[in-house]
């Protein structure tokens, strides 16, 4: 499990970014983390509520898109999300399909104000 | 009114900008660096043994043995005999981040080092999201699990760059089959080179050894400038 240390850079990252744009508080963090990262979306949101605790981020909301990798299809070019690993293109139904993103692992965005 | 202010950060960027300075340093000295990892027991203390016997006469290798509680694999590639060893003990960590690596480094001495391979921890989830400064991950599976492990951990099968099936004396006393893990591998990764060996006969070892052979000879030709 190291959500607990993913959790962690995130927390010192907004920091960070507060600091730098002068941000007296942040409303909404918003997180990108793909189902291939290696990383528990929900494990991230549960140690980072544990840790916020004693930080000026405590009311902060995490919300956390989990955005499915993409098929490319090899012959038609064709572009979809790819769900419970099936490798076929709904649109052709050929099986060489290339496989990009749903390794993400980012901070995407903050949210200030009301 | 709220506003939205864009970051567009990776979470890991601070481990990423440490693997990137560990990698200048290896590259430097031109050092090809591998990041083995595996479920526990597929047997990646077994294999670097393996290459110590084989190799550590010609070249200079250095390990880093990555364990949660032990320096037990690091004892075993002491015992092996031929190669700079350090231990990393993450005490209860699941993975090895390059801010540990760098430490385990500058224990070393990097002048004389042909090769640098890192030992991860026996986990095949956390360690694909952590660059080590390695040049490629190699990814080992025994012919004692599932051949359904590529599809159920795509994010390690995707990062690797190479796939070695490991304990092929085993082929036959269960339903794993070579050619099923080889396609669930390939369709999680088309790029992704195989071996299949066994630590235990030494079957199919000779291509690996010639594999890591050409690597560091390829490492040390001066580059095209
Ligand atoms: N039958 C067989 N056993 C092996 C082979 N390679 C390793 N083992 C055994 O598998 C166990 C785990 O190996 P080890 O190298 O410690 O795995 P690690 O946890 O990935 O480092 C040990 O008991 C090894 O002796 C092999 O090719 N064939
Ligand atoms: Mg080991
Ligand atoms: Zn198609």
């Amino acid at each position: 499990m190291h959500e607990l240390s993913i959790a962690q850079s995130v927390i010192r990252s907004v920091l960070e970014e507060m600091e730098r744009r002068r941000l007296s508080s942040v409303k909404k963090i918003h997180l990108r983390i793909g189902p291939w990262s290696g990383v528990m979306a929900d494990a991230v949101q549960f140690n980072f509520t544990v840790l916020c605790v004693d930080t000026p981020l405590r009311d902060v909301r995490l919300i956390i898109e989990e955005p499915p990798p993409q098929g490319q299809c090899t012959q038609c070019s064709h572009t979809f999300p790819i769900q419970a690993m099936s490798l076929v293109c709904p649109q052709c139904g050929c099986e060489s399909v290339r496989l990009q993103g749903g390794d993400e692992l980012e901070i995407a965005f903050l949210e200030t104000g009301e | 009114m709220t506003e939205q202010i864009a970051v567009e950060k990776k979470i890991l960027s601070e481990n990423d900008r440490l693997a990137a300075e560990i990698r200048d340093a290896l590259q430097q000295r031109r050092i090809p660096a591998l990041n083995l990892v595996s479920s526990p027991g597929s047997g990646k203390t077994s294999l670097l043994e393996v290459t110590l016997k084989a190799l550590a006469r010609r070249f200079s290798i250095g390990l880093i043995a990555g364990d949660v509680q032990t320096e037990n694999d690091a004892q075993r590639l002491r015992a092996a005999g031929g190669a700079q060893v350090q231990a990393i003990v993450t005490n209860g960590a699941c993975h090895l981040d390059a801010r540990m690596v760098g430490r385990a480094l500058a224990g070393m001495n990097l002048e004389r080092m042909d090769l640098l391979v890192i030992e991860n921890v026996g986990n095949l989830v956390c360690p694909s999201s952590y660059d080590l400064g390695e040049d490629m991950k190699i990814v080992l599976i025994s012919a004692t699990e599932g051949d359904d492990k590529p599809l159920k951990y795509p994010a390690m099968f995707r990062r690797a760059a190479m796939m070695i099936v490991n304990k092929t004396d085993l082929l036959g006393f269960s339903d794993f089959s070579l050619e099923r893990v080889q396609n669930n591998a390939r369709s999680i990764n088309p790029d992704l080179q195989i071996l299949s060996l066994s630590c235990r006969t030494g079957s199919g070892v000779d291509a690996w050894i010639a594999w890591l052979t050409d690597l560091i000879l390829q490492a040390r030709r001066p580059s095209a400038e």
